[in-house]
């Protein structure tokens, strides 16, 4: 039996763009595109609720920040089996980079395992596991994960896709395999300890029509800024260092670019691998 | 099945025993609605509302009776991603019945495009427009909404959320439980999430109300099942395909209009077109075998809602409802309309147009059929939204007597006949019952041989001098390509596909992108053919015309095979109608694909 917490994030779905996606000064036009649950935050509640299965007592709790519409997501995560969800909304966490971010879910962390150590093991409510998504398809940092895990003090195992043992050796020990570039690294680790899921891993359950029945109207916590007794000044726009000087809106345009049509015909495709192979070679990527 | 063994299993709010795979998978209703659409959103509303009201007259003792508890006893099923994802049509809303259920909709933020000030017929030719000097009044559309139906669904849905109705998007329901030719409920649908296996529910209901829209795969499997369409005129269908377009803000001269000669268009204004490109002139008399029309809807945000509607009874193996939606918008008026506009929005659906001798019987032992399922639709108003709103008043208060008569306390199915008597007996009749021979005529071509019948029809109430006139199901209509069909343009071969300039001639891949639609891959598909022989045989006689119809190009021609591309598929069903060969099956998909409509 684990104690689990898995980080969420609500974000505009940026696969399906229709219309206006930016606005003319370059941020994300978040109106005109629907909210979703971030696809590798998703992918990283499969993973605990794969624990669960196996472990039926577990507990999974999903943290998210974000406006009250970000309780959404808290429901979508218990239809398809999280324990409870818990909603972190302030005004003061508005425009937080990833350090406010991180620092913000690591005081509900904190608050979650009723302001005790989260790590001490006599503590009951203990953290054994945190899951999250490798990043966010809005941001793409791929930071606050790893900045919580520093938060806590405990260790990390990032671009994790799949639980190869939990509990077979030892009650504390983890296996997981890491997807890096060309190799897949195989990784033993002692909880507690936060995993960041990969896109790789295996795609979410479908929701539970019996829990989207009697779950709909679960009320889910909303915490703010006091309830997790976290500093003003570390917080939202405050506690962020990050400054944005400028956001290029880049649209690839085939105007003034060399294009050439080839028809699709045996002739025009070796012509069209001749010009490829010799650009490659001028610029170095063939060896001749 | 009895009544003790339904009552442990509906106490039973372990939920957290029921983790996949464990082996309580039946789930109680009282009422189970199939399809979140308007008929039941309206039913599920309507029906609440009712109860609410008799809760609280009990509470305030002005009348003695027992309180009606239906917490999670009432859920909608909706097989689409949210309420609304899958729901299009024109669309124009007669306000008729939705100012019984919520007369202060427009307070509550309904979500209006526009009221329609303004309305023209036009008849086209290839160059010029004529514009009908008076307008019939059955197609006055003054006060009347112009809508987009998904807004509008996805508005109803959270009315009804807030009535504590159980809604649940992303479940399709895709077989019927029949046992002692009775309705039991419905099978949900088998999730496949590589390499996992969900299997669905069986939600089980006293009563299950099919309200699946134009030609649901469960309601012609009950109607088959039950027999309820003995001795009654076989379903037809029109095609209608809409892309939605953003006007150039730099054109609007003044109040969202733009000026097109003497013609406005803009928020406000409605405009039907016959005429080009489907059949013009008195050529039509010979070879009149496309019929329909076109419309143009002005909405709010400078948007302009564009379709064309067709009859799939067209004998044209190449009918094609997009490519001559396309055909329409080249036309020199509309091309103005559209000069530097930006198309925004893509969908299809078939539309029932058959009239009122194509109602099946509408109840039987735990079913009940109501809107477009039901084939309630008026094609000489060219409107069903208001009727599937009316019939899902109707069934509602009729489940409201059952709740009073306690019906629900004994958990079998029961038939609610009263529901017919009660159809009968409202507008909906009526108004089916004027049409009754117009879309027969319609289809015959405008302005001849249609146009007299329809004139009479007009003076009599409905009334035919060659007797009711009888529908063929659409399949049987196709003919050969060796056979002369009309209109059809001989040099223009399929392939020869208008020129695209993604503006005023959009392609049909770029169209579909527009409709957001998606499908799990790791499904099989959902879309089989009965026999591949019979695609050969196909191809000689009809040169495949599920690869023309299709308005999402789910169908395509390779090497004498025909590849499905079930993706792209937009659920309109077209394509199980109008085969000619009656070969293609289409099942339901899992549940969370197709469509994802927004403004449509």
């Amino acid at each position: 039996m684990y104690k689990i917490i898995v980080l969420a994030k609500q974000v505009p779905d940026t696969k399906n763009i229709i219309g206006e996606a930016m606005r003319p000064d370059g941020t994300v036009n978040r109106a005109a595109l629907p909210a979703i649950f971030n696809p590798e935050d998703l992918q990283a509640l499969e993973m605990a609720l794969l624990v669960k299965d196996r472990f039926p007592q577990s507990k999974i709790s999903v943290i998210t920040m974000g406006p009250i519409a970000a309780i959404e997501i808290l429901r979508e995560a218990l239809f398809r089996g999280a324990d409870d969800g818990y909603l972190i909304s302030d005004k003061q966490f508005a425009a937080a980079d990833t350090l406010a971010t991180s620092y913000t879910l690591t005081q509900a962390i904190k608050t979650l395992s009723g302001h005790g150590d989260p790590l001490e093991p006599k503590n009951e409510n203990a953290i054994d596991l945190i899951f999250c998504g490798r990043q966010a398809i809005d941001g793409d940092t791929a930071q606050v994960g790893p900045q919580v895990a520093a938060n806590l003090g405990i260790p990390q195992v990032t671009y994790a896709f799949e639980i190869v043992d939990i509990g077979d050796h030892h009650k504390n020990q983890i296996t997981l395999k890491r997807q890096l570039d060309d190799v897949t690294e195989l990784v033993r680790a002692q909880m507690p300890l936060l995993i960041t899921v990969t896109d790789s891993a295996s795609h979410a359950r479908p929701r539970d029509i019996r829990r989207t029945i009697f779950l709909r109207k679960k009320k889910i916590p909303v915490w703010n800024i006091r309830d997790i007794t976290a500093s003003p000044d570390r917080c939202g726009l405050k506690g962020s260092p990050t400054n944005v000087l400028k956001i290029n809106s880049v649209i690839l345009s085939l105007e003034g670019k060399n294009t050439q049509t080839f028809e699709a015909t045996p002739q025009s495709m070796d012509k069209l691998a001749k010009i490829l192979r010799a650009e490659l070679h001028q610029t170095g990527t063939l060896e001749r | 099945m009895n009544a003790e063994n339904i009552k442990t299993t509906t106490d039973n709010k372990d939920y957290n025993s029921l983790q996949y795979g464990t082996q309580h998978r039946t789930i109680f209703f009282d009422i189970l609605l199939v399809g979140g659409g308007p008929a039941n959103l309206t039913l599920a509303i309507h029906l609440t509302n009712l109860i609410k009201k008799h809760n609280a007259d009990i509470i305030e003792k002005k009348i003695d009776a027992r309180p009606i508890d239906y917490e999670n006893k009432i859920a909608i099923i909706e097989k689409g991603i949210n309420f609304g994802a899958h729901s299009i049509s024109g669309a124009i809303l007669d306000p008729v019945a939705l100012n019984k259920i919520i007369p202060e909709h427009l307070q509550l933020g309904f979500p209006i495009e526009s009221k329609i000030e303004e309305e023209e017929i036009w008849y086209l030719t290839s160059k010029y427009r004529w514009k009908l000097p008076v307008i019939p009044r059955f197609l006055k559309n003054h006060g009347n909404y112009v809508v987009s139906l998904s807004k509008m669904v996805s508005w109803m849905a959270k009315q009804a959320e807030q009535n504590d109705v159980v809604l649940l998007n992303e479940v399709a329901g895709v077989e019927l439980l029949v046992k002692d030719n009775q309705l039991w409920g419905v099978k949900t649908d088998d999730r496949q999430i590589s390499p996992k296996h969900y299997p669905g529910y069986q939600l089980k209901a006293q009563v299950t109300i099919l309200g699946e829209g134009s030609a649901g795969v469960l309601t012609s499997a009950a109607i088959k099942r039950f027999g309820l369409d003995h001795s009654k005129n076989p379903s037809v269908y029109e095609l209608g395909v809409k892309e939605v377009y953003e006007l150039n803000k730099a054109d609007k001269s003044d109040n969202l209009s733009i000026n097109i000669g003497a013609s406005k268009i803009g928020a406000g204004k409605c405009i039907h077109t016959m005429g080009y490109p489907l059949s013009t002139g008195l050529s039509s008399l010979i070879t009149s075998h496309k019929s329909g029309g076109a419309f143009l809807y002005g909405m709010a945000e400078n948007r302009l809602a564009i379709g064309m509607v067709t009859h799939l009874s067209c004998a044209d193996p190449h009918l094609d409802v997009h490519r001559e939606l396309q055909q329409f918008k080249r036309h020199p008026y509309i091309q103005k309309i559209l000069h530097n506009a930006k198309v925004v929005g893509y969908g299809a659906k078939t539309v029932p147009c058959g009239g009122l001798y194509t109602i099946p019987r509408l109840t039987h032992n735990g079913l009940m059929i109501i809107g477009d399922g039901a084939n309630l639709l008026d094609s000489r108003k060219l409107k069903g939204l208001h009727l599937a709103m009316e019939s899902g008043i109707l069934a509602a208060e009729e489940l409201f007597a059952g709740y009073l008569r306690n019906d629900f306390q004994n958990p079998t199915p029961k038939d609610y006949k009263g529901f017919e008597m009660r159809l009968k007996q409202s507008f909906i009749y009526n108004e089916m019952y004027k049409s009754r021979n117009f879309s027969q005529a319609m289809k015959m071509g405008i302005p001849l041989p249609g146009g007299p019948l329809i004139g009479v029809q007009l003076m009599t109430k409905g009334w035919n001098p060659t007797g009711n006139l009888k529908t063929r199901p659409d399949y049987q209509q196709t003919r050969p390509i060796n056979q002369p069909v009309g209109s059809r343009n001989k040099n223009a071969s399929v392939n020869d596909a208008v020129h695209c300039d993604e503006k005023i001639v959009i392609d049909k891949l770029t169209d579909v992108f527009l409709s957001r639609t998606t499908h799990s891959e790791d499904q099989n598909s959902h879309i089989t053919l009965k026999n591949e022989e019979h695609c050969k045989l196909c191809f000689q006689r009809y040169d495949a015309p599920c690869c023309c119809f299709c308005p999402a190009q789910v169908y395509e021609k390779r090497e004498k095979k025909i590849t499905i591309n079930f993706s792209n598929c937009l659920h309109c069903k077209c394509c199980d109608l109008k085969c000619p060969l009656d070969n293609i099956v289409w099942r339901l998909p899992e549940a969370g694909g197709g469509p994802q409509y927004t403004i449509q």
